[in-house]
């Protein structure tokens, strides 16, 4: 089939040029007239995420775009002789293109705040703060105030029960988290000394700006200063600067892999296909693959990403590979044999690719939907190219420009090869135990040195320790952004000890001001003042004060609720309304400020709060980090566990017997370990890029294993062993060159692929000979029987569980039935117990108190874990089996719910609930005893006199769950260890019983 | 708010010194004084009440240590102030103390104390308009408005051998007036350490 379709095409090859060119034309103007291209970086967030979510409304608030030009003119008490220079630079700075604000100064405004608030307490407080109002002790205030040093006394009179004040104090709470170290003697933010100050400046770009955009505001903002304040040292603290540097060093380091791979690419065409013209081919048709499918891909995504299209560009480059294979086995007599020899193979390991990278689409992440779409599209139409339009191209030559003969060992170098190869995977797998993983995303940051450095100095001076977290609540309107922010304010406190500050607490949103006036408008508020006036008149007249010396404060009041169309926001609190609340494109922001973290359950805590509230998100690194980590974490289980079959299905027509998916895995298996372990010994930590480039990496290696296996089914082919290590040494050379790059996404992408592509090389040219050439030596079934079992033991995670060991019994059957009957009879009674649960999750492990009433008989019963430090954290009650009550408490991450909360019933009815048989079905007269029940459930009894020793559920390698019994206690009929495992959740609980009398 | 009043007035009074012109040299005298140790009796006036308020008590300040402000009448209540803290008691509640991160000015305003104790009156040029009023009186007129929303002048008088403050008389806003008498000053006396902590 292959043949013919081939000899087609060398007969029409023509009509086949005319085809792909005019393809190509149309395909170039599709991807140029419909193609809509972003840099948004929201693509790189699953869709309805945590991570997407608080990305989303980062962007929205443009806190990426806000600056702080820090001014230092290096002389003491210079800022406030400066201020006015300072004031004009202000001025020309807010006229700047793509400026939307710039502060420098802060109008306290604070000459009239005690009337302000006291004439607005309707609109700002409900009249229930009257409820704690207490004469007798506002008197008692006044005459020790009035005592206390120089206390003014105008102030005391206008507020008896404090409510200026407690506003007032809400004010401490917002300096204080919002920890900027300012020197408070002056009207804007300058440090101890005067000596320096800080303007605060939005930017507002309609989108993501480019970098050429950035630099020139950044230019005009420091000569907007310099112009005024010549002398004065100017940095600049930004979102801003982050890109800026990102896109210097992607730009540079593009150019210099560009240039590698030209050199790499011209070396090539000199060297090895020693001027041959045609093979220049060899990268213009990825280049081709590439405009065919972004031209279709245009047409079918709204957003094409551009680094999604730079990284495709990348892979698409790789498949290079395919055409040096079929330019190396196109040539002799007997090329279209040749060709042919090698096509099934070829197509094979580019399956295999595009199945890893369709993988990669199913991610539900936009980026990676388009990466796995876009790569795997690319590798099968390059593949169609290879194969049917390369040949057409080239011209005919009777010998290979290249000829590498297939390695051919002799038995004792290959023995020797073979265990210097098992001591470097040994040593490997010695070190990836200690193997870490970064997820935040500033371990993707190709910021500088310098800007870090500036950023560091910058926080060191302004940022104080007792600054709180950042939170941003956004609305399609002023009010709905104030209201999210308040509601999510409001179940911050009700969830914490400590205090959010929001600006509602200032000044509360529209529907809060109309709702306290009401009260304060109704008849039982009017008799309450009314009281309150005569007692304090009478604790007045009591303690020798003028009984009217509080009149200031119900004249205000009464002022206040006669008009209260007239009521005005306090000028301060409109100040700091109007620093904390922006508004860009139809869209506002408001900040809002959480007490600092104490712990990572804090944090979670924080971030569970935000699932409940979408609009608002936590600015803070530690969190972006978590929120990606329970994102990302289970989508790559996913991936884990489908990348097997699918790397497998496509292999399977070349697959005769399972050795041969041995040889097929072993380039890639020791790529990935000896990557993972030289990572380890270099202290380098795993991120997302290097993650996914490793299921790049994945797709990629493959070829190497299945032209590994083809060249020892065929050791004549002398094409392969050339084709690889050419395709090898392109490929480490090119993404080889990524390593000198200073970004760290373009570093690790390098890294992955040009280290696993060498050792999948050597291992393919090597090894795998060297496999081969003693394979028949060695007893081949059993070998093959052992790597497969253990193989399949690793893959299912199916180790049993230890299980208490007793001296083996010889029991006669009734002496059984009586000794299950009796420890059945004392277990199936309803008992109250306590334990202690240590559950441990894949690599996590909590620790819980369990207090439980089961009733076996009914299948009954009612759990609560708590946390060791008190707060309950799930209850459950089922009756006869079913779930009937089921709490977890929010504080309890999403993922922690579904894997293993949710989960929880079941297994506690297992442990607890399982009906025990009363009857021992023999099949040998000795212990340990195996009862079936009816469900699936087998029950173990074994030890003098039989107890319960082990439950399962399902055998292997398909159990679902298994549970172990260890010591028995005869005087509380109770188990003092359990151990259950569910191996479908991949968790383990061990219960430790605790005395509870 | 009541507490930065409180603090500024500790500044003035600590200064103990002569008119504008003068106060340099006559500052020169307070150099050797370490404790001070007075009674006072404060009076307040509320002009729309047409109604006055007496109290008395003690005072004491120690440089660079602290001020403690001691009522008797017509309520007992302690006061001490220092860079780190202000504590507060009285007899119908509870001690309190407000940390130097509650009242961030605290420790600014002690630093214009230290200042003004050593004779660098400068410091409180940022703070008033300074005017001599006459032979043993300063007015200080408030710039900033932290002051100034509460009181519109401050006169200080101070004794005939520029070594101690004789009165200090706020005007409120709303003309309203509090004067602080200071008598039986003693210097350089021996101040227990019990002076510093709250009954």
């Amino acid at each position: 089939m292959f043949t013919k379709l081939l000899i087609a095409s060398l007969k029409h090859r023509l009509a086949l040029w005319t085809a792909i060119a005019v393809l190509t034309g149309v395909m170039l103007a599709a991807a140029v007239v419909c193609g809509r291209y972003s840099n948004d970086l929201a693509f790189m967030f699953p869709k309805n995420s945590l991570s997407s979510a608080m990305f989303k409304t980062m962007q929205q608030a443009r806190l990426t775009q806000a600056i702080q030009l820090e001014v230092n003119l290096k002389q003491p008490n210079a800022i406030q002789a400066a201020a006015a220079e300072l004031d004009k630079a202000v001025a020309e700075i807010q006229k700047l293109d793509h400026v939307q604000s710039a502060t420098f100064r802060f109008a306290p405004g604070i000459d009239n705040v005690h009337d302000e608030i006291l004439r607005s307490t309707p609109c700002h407080s409900s009249p229930r703060i009257l409820d704690d109002a207490n004469p007798k002790r506002a008197v008692q205030n006044v005459l020790k105030t009035l005592s206390t040093l120089g206390t003014p006394a105008s102030m005391l009179r206008k507020d008896p029960f404090g409510i200026a004040f407690s506003k007032l104090n809400l004010l401490n709470d917002f300096r204080t988290l919002g920890g900027v170290k300012i020197n408070q003697q002056y009207d804007f933010l300058t440090d101890e000394q005067a000596m320096r100050t800080v303007i605060l400046i939005q930017a507002d770009f309609p989108k993501a700006p480019a970098g050429k955009d950035i630099e020139d505001l950044f230019n005009k903002l420091r000569a907007c200063v310099q112009s005024n304040l010549p002398q004065a040292e100017i940095s600049l603290v930004s979102p801003l600067a982050h890109q800026l540097d990102n896109e210097h060093a992607v730009k540079r380091d593009i150019r210099a892999v560009s240039l590698t791979s030209i050199v790499v690419l011209l070396l090539l065409f000199v060297l090895v296909y020693r001027n041959a013209i045609d093979a220049l081919w060899i990268p213009i048709l990825p280049l081709i693959a590439t405009v065919l499918v972004t031209g279709i891909l245009a047409c079918c995504f709204n957003n094409l990403c551009l680094f999604i299209i730079g990284i495709s560009g990348g892979i698409a480059g790789l498949a290079v590979d395919q055409e040096i294979h079929v330019f190396s086995a196109f040539t002799g007599e007997n090329r279209i044999k040749n060709l042919a020899n090698i096509a099934l193979p070829l197509t094979m390991s580019v399956l295999t690719s595009a199945a890893v990278f369709i993988l990669v689409a199913t991610t539900n992440i936009d980026a990676y939907v388009q990466l796995g779409v876009f790569a795997a599209a690319t590798l099968l139409i390059n593949l169609l190219l290879s194969l049917f339009l390369l040949p057409t191209l080239m011209k005919q030559r009777q010998q290979q420009r290249l000829r590498i003969p297939t390695f051919s060992p002799k038995n004792t170098t290959a023995a020797l090869l073979i265990l210097l190869w098992l001591a470097t995977l040994l040593t490997a797998m010695y070190k990836i135990p200690t193997l870490k993983f970064d997820v935040a995303m500033s371990s993707l940051d190709g910021v500088s040195k310098q800007t870090k450095q500036a950023e560091n100095d910058f926080q060191k001076r302004w940022r104080n320790e007792s600054a709180g977290i950042l939170a941003i609540a956004t609305g399609d309107s002023r009010d709905n952004a104030l209201e999210n922010a308040k509601r999510f304010a409001d179940d911050y406190d009700a969830h914490s000890n400590l205090a959010a500050f929001t600006p509602t607490k200032l000044w509360p949103t529209t529907q809060d001001r109309a709702s306290f006036l009401k009260s304060w408008e109704s008849p039982e508020t009017t008799k309450k003042i009314q009281d309150l006036k005569k007692q304090l008149e009478a604790e007045c007249n009591a303690s020798n004060l003028p009984p009217t010396f509080f009149k200031p404060f119900f004249d205000a009041l009464q002022q206040a609720l006669r008009k209260p169309m007239n009521i005005k926001q306090p000028f301060v609190f409109q100040t700091i309304e109007n620093q904390l609340v922006r508004t860009f494109d139809n869209r506002t922001a408001v900040t809002l400020f959480l007490p600092p973290k104490t712990s990572t359950e804090d944090m979670e805590k924080m971030i569970t709060m935000t699932q409940r509230h979408p609009n608002v998100a936590i600015v803070d690194a530690e969190a972006f980090q978590l929120a990606t980590l329970m994102d990302i974490q289970p989508r790559i289980k996913k991936l884990m566990i489908a990348l097997l079959p699918m790397v497998l299905i496509p292999l399977l027509p070349l697959l005769k017997n399972p050795l041969q998916l041995i040889i097929v895995a072993l380039p890639g298996l020791t790529a990935f370990l000896c990557f993972a372990g030289l990572s380890a010994m270099l202290g380098l930590k795993l991120n997302l890029v290097s993650l996914f480039a490793s299921f790049m990496l994945t797709g990629l290696v493959i070829d190497y294993g299945v032209f590994a296996l083809h060249a020892a089914q065929h050791p004549n082919d002398s094409t392969v062993p050339a084709s690889l290590m050419l395709s090898a040494i392109t490929t480490v050379l090119t993404s080889g060159a990524l390593l000198a790059s200073s970004h760290p996404v373009m570093f690790h992408t390098g890294m992955v692929i040009a280290s696993g592509i060498a050792i999948s090389a050597i291992t393919a040219l090597f090894i795998v000979p060297a496999v081969v050439k003693l394979l028949p030596i060695l007893k081949r079934k059993s070998l093959l029987n052992i790597a497969v079992l253990l193989l399949v033991l690793v893959s299912t995670g199916c180790a049993s569980l230890r299980q208490q060991s007793f001296p083996r019994r010889d029991v006669s059957q009734k002496i059984a039935t009586e000794e299950i009957q009796a420890f059945v009879q004392k277990t199936q009674a309803p008992a109250k117990a306590a334990y202690n649960a240590q559950v441990k999750i894949l690599w996590q492990a909590l620790s819980l108190t369990l207090a439980i009433n089961s009733d076996p008989a009914k299948r009954s019963l009612n759990a609560v874990f708590t946390a060791p430090n008190g707060p309950s954290i799930a209850s459950f009650t089922m009756r006869d089996g079913k779930l009937e009550k089921s709490f977890v408490s929010d504080a309890v991450p999403q993922i922690a719910k579904d894997n293993f909360f949710n989960d929880l019933p079941n297994a506690l009815h297992a442990i607890f609930c399982t009906s025990l048989p009363t009857t021992a079905f023999m099949e040998k007269p000795n212990t340990p005893i195996v009862c079936t029940m009816p469900d699936n459930t087998q029950v173990t009894f074994n030890g003098s006199p039989l107890r319960l020793t082990k439950l399962a559920n399902g055998r292997f390698p398909w159990r679902h769950w298994q549970a172990s019994f260890f010591d028995w206690d005869p005087k509380t009929s109770t188990f003092q260890r359990i151990v259950f495992r569910n191996y479908n959740h991949l968790y383990t609980i061990t219960l430790h019983a605790l005395q509870t009398k | 708010m009541p507490y930065l009043v409180l603090a500024m007035l500790f500044c003035v009074t600590s200064l103990g010194a002569a008119s504008l012109e003068t106060i340099v040299d006559k500052l020169k005298n307070m150099a050797s004084i370490h404790t001070i140790k007075a009674n006072y009796k404060q009076t307040r006036h509320f002009k729309e009440l047409d109604f006055t308020l007496s109290s008395s008590g003690s005072f004491a300040h120690q440089r660079n240590k602290a001020l403690a402000w001691k009522t008797e009448k017509p309520m007992k209540s302690v006061c001490i102030v220092a860079p780190e803290k202000i504590q507060l008691w009285d007899e119908h509640s509870k001690a309190t103390t407000i940390k130097a991160d509650k009242f961030p000015w605290l420790a600014a305003l002690f630093k214009v104390q230290e200042s003004c104790a050593t004779g660098k009156i400068d410091e409180l040029k940022d703070l008033f308009d300074i005017r001599v009023l006459n032979e043993h009186s300063l007015l200080l007129t408030p710039k900033k408005t932290e002051i100034s929303m509460f009181f519109t002048t401050i006169t200080i008088q101070f004794n005939e051998e520029f070594t101690a403050v004789k009165t200090v008389s706020f005007t409120e806003k709303n003309n309203d007036t509090l004067s602080i008498e200071f008598m039986n000053t003693q210097y350089n006396v021996q101040l227990p350490e019990s002076t510093w902590t709250l009954p």
